[in-house]
C-alpha cells in the first residue's frame, strides 16, 4: 500500500513535471538578437548564432578570417512568430535564454515600444538582466554581422565595449532590458540607450558605441551626442564610478588638464513655488584625481587644485545643462523629475500627469556641482624639463 | 529421537558422536583415548602422545594437539620433561602419596611450569581446546584432565593497513590473531575499565569473538544490548567481523553502513574512549565499531592528530567531495537535458561543440561511463598486481583518450565521471563509500527523468531514509538531525584537544566529561 502510493507519487511527479528533456546537439546558442521594423510593415528578428567551438581547437586549423557565429533572420506579422518562423530555415533550436544584448532597430524604437516591449516583459526564455542598445543608420542585422576585434562574438563584444567604457571613460551609461521596460512603465521617468553604430576604418566595419537614444513616452525621439550623453549620466541618483573629465589648464587657457573622476552621485529634488512654477535643484558631488596635464606650471599646491577644482565643476555644470537643453528640446524627461514630483508632491503629480509632456519643457532647474580633487598618483609634482 | 530411544535400549551399539561429545572425561585413559580417536578420525594434524612417568608404580598419561598450532618446545619443556625428567627432583615422599586429587594438584600447581594451566571434564571442551592450540593432558586415572596454553602459529607481523593510509598518527594495524588485536588495544589503554568480554560464536567454527568497551564510559545499556545480541547469534560460521555486522545493525535491510570497519588500533581506541563498542573477531583484522552516525564518516582519525584548522577544513572539504560523488554526474546530466539555460554560455558552447557526434544522449553516456569507472575500480581490487599497469593504460588511453576521440563519449562527461571518482575516493571510510556509489546511479536516473525536480525528489528520498535509520538506537544523522547543537562538538568542526571537555555524545552517555576546563584564575603566560 505505502509502496503503490510512492509509486503513485513518482508518477504524479513525472506527468506534471514542466521540465522538457532538449538534446544539447539540437539546440544553438544565439549570443545576441536584434529586432527590427521593416519597410514591408513586418517585424524581423535577427539571431547572432555562436558556431560550436573546441577548446584549444580552431586558431590553427581554421581560416584566420571565418568568423565564429552566424547570423540569421526572419520576418513575421510580430515578434514571437518572427523568431518562430527561423525554425523554418534553422535547424536547431535557439535557445533565447544565452543571449546577452537586445538590439532594437532605429525603425521599430522610432515606431512605438508597444510593439516590443511586452514580448520582451513577458517571454520567459528571454532574460531581462542582458543590455539593450539602439542601432543607428544600420539594421541590427547588418550591426550584428560585424565582428569586434578580439572578441569572437560581437553580440558579447558590444556588451563588454559599453562595459568596459563605462569605468575608463565614463560616457554610456548601460541599461538592461529589465530597466528598459520598467522605464518604460514608470511614469515621468523616460529610458535612455547606448547607440551602437557602424563605422569604417579603411575597408574593413567596426562596431562603435556613439550617442544615446533618447525616449519619450514609447518612442525613440531623438539622441544624445557624447558630450550630453556625460550630462545624463552625471545626473543619475546611483553612485556612478569612473571616467575621465578634460578641463582648461587654470594657469594655462591654452591646454588642458585631465581629472580621473573616481565618484560621482547627484541628488534632485523639486520644487514648486507659489505661482505653480517647477524647478529641480540639481546637486552633484563628485570625487576625482589629477590624472594628466600639459603645460609645465605647478598645479599640484592648494591654489591649484581649487581652480582646478572649480573649473572641474563648471565643466559638469555645462555637460549637464546641454543634457537638460537637448532633453527640454526632444521633450523627453531622462531625468526622472515627474518621477521626482509624483514622489514630492503627489497631489500636484496627478494634476499634471497627463499633461507632463507639456509642462516638463518648461521645467527649470538649478545645478550645483562639489568636485574634489583627492590624489595625485605618483608624483606630486609638476614634471620639469631642466 | 527415536535413535536416542534405541541406543538406550541397546547397549552394545557405540554411543553417536555427538552425544559422545557431551559426556565427561572417564578416569580410565584408554577409554578416553579410544574415544577421542573416534571423535578425532580424520583428523591428520592431531597428534597423540602416550607417556608414563612417575616410579612406582608408573602413571600412565596421553598428551595432545594440533600439530601447527602450538609451539613444540613449550611442550617439551614445560610439559614433558618437568613430568619424565624432573620430577625426580621432587621429593619422593611426596610422590608417594596416590589420592587422586593430590596428584593431580600436584602435577598441576607443582609439575607442569607452563603459565595458563586449567582443567576440563568433557570431551567438547578437550576438542575445542586442542582445536585452539592448547595440549591436553589425561592422567591414567584422574579427573578433570588438564589443559596448558601452547598457543603458537604462524601469524602475520602488525603492518600499516594497506586501506586506510594515513600521514599522521600510528601505521600500526590488526592481524589476524585476536590475541596481538587485544594486546595493541591494552597496551593504548592502560585501564582496569578497558574491558575485554569473550564471546564465542559458530556452532562449527567456534570462533573466539570480543567485546571492548571502557566500563565507565560506554553507556550500559548499549553495552547490554551488544552482548544480547552477540549472545542471540546462532550461526554455524563466523570468519570475517562482516558476518557479525548484520548480527548487530538496527536495521538489516538497509545498505547504509551503521557500523563502522577500521584496521588501525588506534582508531579503534579513540571509537572507546568516546563511548563506543568495539567488536573484534579472531581471524580478522578488521574491528567493528558501533554505534555510528552518518556524520562521523566524514572524519578521518588524522583529523585528530594534526591542528584543528586544517583538520576542519579537510572535514569541510570531505563533505563537500561527498556530495560531488553523490550529485555530481546527476546534476551534469540534468543540466544539458533540462536546464540548459543555467549553464555559463561559453561552458554551454565547449559542451555543444564536444558533443556534436556522440551518439548516445548525455543519461546514457553517464551510465555506460559511470559503470565503466566502477568496474575499472572493481577490478583494480582483484588485480594481480603484475598486470595492474596493464589495466591501468587501458583505462586510461582506451576509456579516456580513444573513446573521446572516437565519438563515443563527449570530453566533459569523462571530466564529469573522473572528478566523482576521484571525489568518491575522499570519503574516510570505504564502506560508507558504498552506499554512496550505488545511490549515484539512482540520482543519475532521476536526474535525468525529470531534472533538478527529480534530484529533489531523489535527494528528499535519500534523507528521508538516512533520518530513519537508528544504529543501536542513535539516530543515524545524530547530532545534525535530530539536531542538537550541544552536541554539534566535533562533526564538522574539530575542536581543539584543549576546549574539549566533553566527548561527544553517545546515546545513553552519561559521563561526557573528558577533561574539567582549564582553571581560569591560573591566568599570566
Amino acid at each position: 500500500m505505502k509502496n503503490s502510493l510512492n509509486i503513485a507519487l513518482i508518477f504524479v511527479f513525472l506527468l506534471t513535471t514542466g521540465c522538457q528533456a532538449v538534446n544539447v546537439d539540437d539546440t544553438t546558442v544565439p549570443i545576441g538578437f536584434g529586432f527590427e521594423w521593416e519597410d514591408t510593415d513586418e517585424f524581423k528578428v535577427t539571431a547572432q548564432l555562436a558556431k560550436p567551438r573546441q577548446a584549444g581547437e580552431g586558431s590553427e586549423s581554421e581560416a584566420a578570417d571565418e568568423k565564429s557565429f552566424i547570423v540569421v533572420s526572419k520576418t513575421g506579422e510580430t515578434l514571437s512568430m518572427a523568431s518562430r518562423n527561423l525554425s523554418l530555415i534553422l535547424p536547431r533550436l535557439p535557445l533565447w535564454t544565452f543571449a546577452s544584448l537586445l538590439v532594437i532597430g532605429e525603425n521599430l524604437a522610432a515606431r512605438d515600444a508597444a510593439l516590443y516591449s511586452d514580448v520582451l516583459a513577458r517571454v520567459p526564455r528571454i532574460r531581462t538582466n542582458i543590455m539593450v542598445v539602439v542601432c543607428q543608420d544600420t539594421s541590427p542585422e547588418k550591426l550584428l554581422q560585424i565582428e569586434t576585434p578580439l572578441e569572437p562574438l560581437s553580440a558579447i563584444g558590444i556588451t563588454k565595449i559599453i562595459e568596459i567604457q563605462k569605468e575608463q571613460l565614463g560616457i554610456y551609461v548601460p541599461i538592461t532590458i529589465g530597466e528598459f521596460i520598467s522605464k518604460l512603465a514608470t511614469p515621468g521617468l523616460d529610458p535612455v540607450v547606448p547607440i551602437a553604430r557602424t563605422a569604417k576604418t579603411g575597408d574593413k566595419e567596426q562596431i562603435k558605441i556613439e550617442g544615446t537614444a533618447i525616449f519619450s513616452g514609447a518612442k525613440m525621439v531623438g539622441s544624445f551626442n557624447e558630450r550630453e550623453s556625460r550630462g545624463y549620466r552625471w545626473t543619475i541618483p546611483k553612485v556612478q564610478q569612473g571616467g575621465l573629465i578634460t578641463i582648461p589648464d587654470p594657469t594655462d587657457a591654452g591646454k588642458i588638464v585631465v581629472l580621473e573622476l573616481i565618484r560621482t552621485e547627484a541628488k534632485s529634488k523639486p520644487f514648486i513655488d507659489g505661482k505653480g512654477n517647477i524647478s529641480v535643484n540639481i546637486s552633484i558631488k563628485a570625487e576625482g584625481n589629477f590624472y594628466e596635464q600639459h603645460s609645465g606650471h605647478e598645479l599640484i599646491n592648494l591654489k591649484g587644485f581649487t581652480a582646478m577644482e572649480k573649473l572641474a565643476a563648471q565643466e559638469i555644470e555645462k555637460e549637464v545643462a546641454l543634457a537638460i537643453k537637448r532633453s527640454q528640446e526632444l521633450n523627453s524627461d531622462i531625468f526622472g523629475w515627474g518621477q521626482l514630483i509624483y514622489n514630492k508632491h503627489p497631489q500636484v503629480w496627478h494634476e499634471i500627469e497627463a499633461d507632463w509632456y507639456d509642462y516638463y519643457p518648461f521645467v527649470n532647474s538649478n545645478i550645483e556641482v562639489t568636485f574634489e580633487l583627492r590624489r595625485s598618483y605618483l608624483t606630486n609634482k609638476t614634471f620639469k624639463f631642466r | 529421537m527415536r535413535y536416542i530411544k534405541g541406543q538406550k535400549t541397546n547397549d552394545s551399539q557405540p554411543i553417536p558422536l555427538d552425544e559422545l561429545v557431551e559426556q565427561n572425561l572417564s578416569s580410565d585413559l584408554q577409554e578416553n583415548l579410544a574415544s577421542l580417536d573416534r571423535l578425532l578420525e580424520g583428523c591428520s594434524d592431531v597428534v597423540i602422545k602416550e607417556f608414563e612417568f612417575a616410579k612406582e608404580p608408573t602413571i600412565k598419561a596421553g598428551l595432545l594437539y594440533f600439530d601447527g598450532l602450538v609451539q613444540r618446545s613449550a611442550i617439551e619443556n614445560h610439559i614433558l620433561k618437568p613430568l619424565m625428567l624432573e620430577i625426580e627432583k621432587i621429593s619422593p615422599e611426596f610422590l608417594s602419596i596416590y589420592e587422586a586429587q593430590d596428584m593431580l594438584n600436584s602435577v598441576q600447581n607443582r609439575i607442569l611450569s607452563t603459565v595458563d594451566l586449567d582443567t576440563i571434564n568433557t570431551f567438547d571442551e578437550v576438542c575445542h581446546h586442542i582445536s585452539s592450540g592448547d595440549t591436553v593432558l589425561i592422567i591414567d586415572g584422574y579427573t578433570p584432565a588438564l589443559v596448558a596454553d601452547t598457543r603458537m602459529w604462524e601469524t602475520r607481523a602488525m603492518e600499516t593497513p594497506e586501506n586506510e593510509i594515513v600521514i599522521f598518527g600510528p601505521k600500526e594495524g590488526f592481524t589476524e590473531t585476536l590475541r596481538i588485536n587485544t594486546g595493541a588495544l591494552r597496551r593504548r589503554i592502560k585501564s582496569t575499565n578497558f574491558k575485554i568480554e569473550p564471546f564465542v560464536i559458530g556452532k562449527i567454527t567456534k570462533t573466539d569473538v570480543v567485546l571492548c568497551y571502557i566500563n565507565n564510559i560506554a553507556p550500559e545499556g548499549l553495552v547490554n544490548e551488544v552482548r544480547k545480541r552477540l549472545n542471540n547469534i546462532d550461526i554455524d560460521a563466523v570468519l570475517d567481523t562482516g558476518y557479525l555486522k548484520e548480527f548487530i545493525s538496527d536495521n538489516t535491510s538497509t545498505m547504509f553502513s551503521e557500523i563502522e570497519h577500521t584496521e588501525k588500533p588506534d582508531r579503534v581506541c579513540g571509537h572507546l574512549l568516546e563511548g563506543r563498542v568495539c567488536i573484534m573477531v579472531d581471524g580478522s583484522p578488521m574491528a567493528i565499531i558501533t554505534p555510528i552516525s552518518f556524520p562521523q564518516y566524514l572524519i578521518s582519525s588524522e583529523d585528530y592528530y594534526t591542528h584543528y584548522v586544517p583538520a576542519s577544513l579537510f572535514r569541510i572539504l570531505r563533505a563537500g567531495a561527498l556530495f560531488i560523488s553523490l550529485l555530481l554526474p546527476s546534476i551534469y546530466v540534468a543540466l544539458i537535458t533540462f536546464h540548459h539555460e543555467m549553464i555559463p554560455t561559453s561552458l554551454y558552447l565547449t559542451i555543444l561543440a564536444t558533443r556534436q557526434g556522440v551518439p548516445f544522449p548525455p543519461f546514457l553516456e553517464a551510465l555506460m561511463l559511470e559503470a565503466t569507472f566502477e568496474m575499472l575500480r572493481e577490478a583494480g581490487i582483484r588485480l594481480p598486481r603484475a598486470v595492474g599497469p596493464a589495466v591501468s593504460i587501458v583505462g586510461a588511453l582506451i576509456i579516456g583518450d580513444a573513446a573521446v576521440r572516437a565519438g563515443l563519449v563527449s570530453t566533459p562527461m569523462v571530466v564529469v565521471v573522473a572528478f566523482t571518482g576521484i571525489a568518491s575516493f575522499v570519503m574516510p571510510a570505504y564502506n560508507a563509500g558504498i552506499i554512496i556509489r550505488i545511490s549515484r546511479f539512482g540520482f543519475l536516473f532521476a536526474g535525468a527523468i525529470l531534472g533538478f525536480l527529480g534530484i529533489m525528489v531523489a535527494l528528499g528520498l535519500f534523507l528521508t531514509r538516512m533520518v530513519s535509520l537508528t544504529s543501536l538506537g542513535q539516530p543515524y544523522m545524530a547530532p545534525i538531525a535530530p539536531f542538537n547543537r550541544a552536541q554539534m562538538t566535533d562533526i564538522l568542526i574539530r575542536r581543539p584537544w584543549f576546549k574539549s571537555e566533553k566527548r561527544p555524545y553517545v546515546e545513553g552517555m552519561d559521563n561526557q566529561i573528558r577533561q574539567n576546563p582549564p582553571d581560569k584564575d591560573d591566568g599570566g603566560l
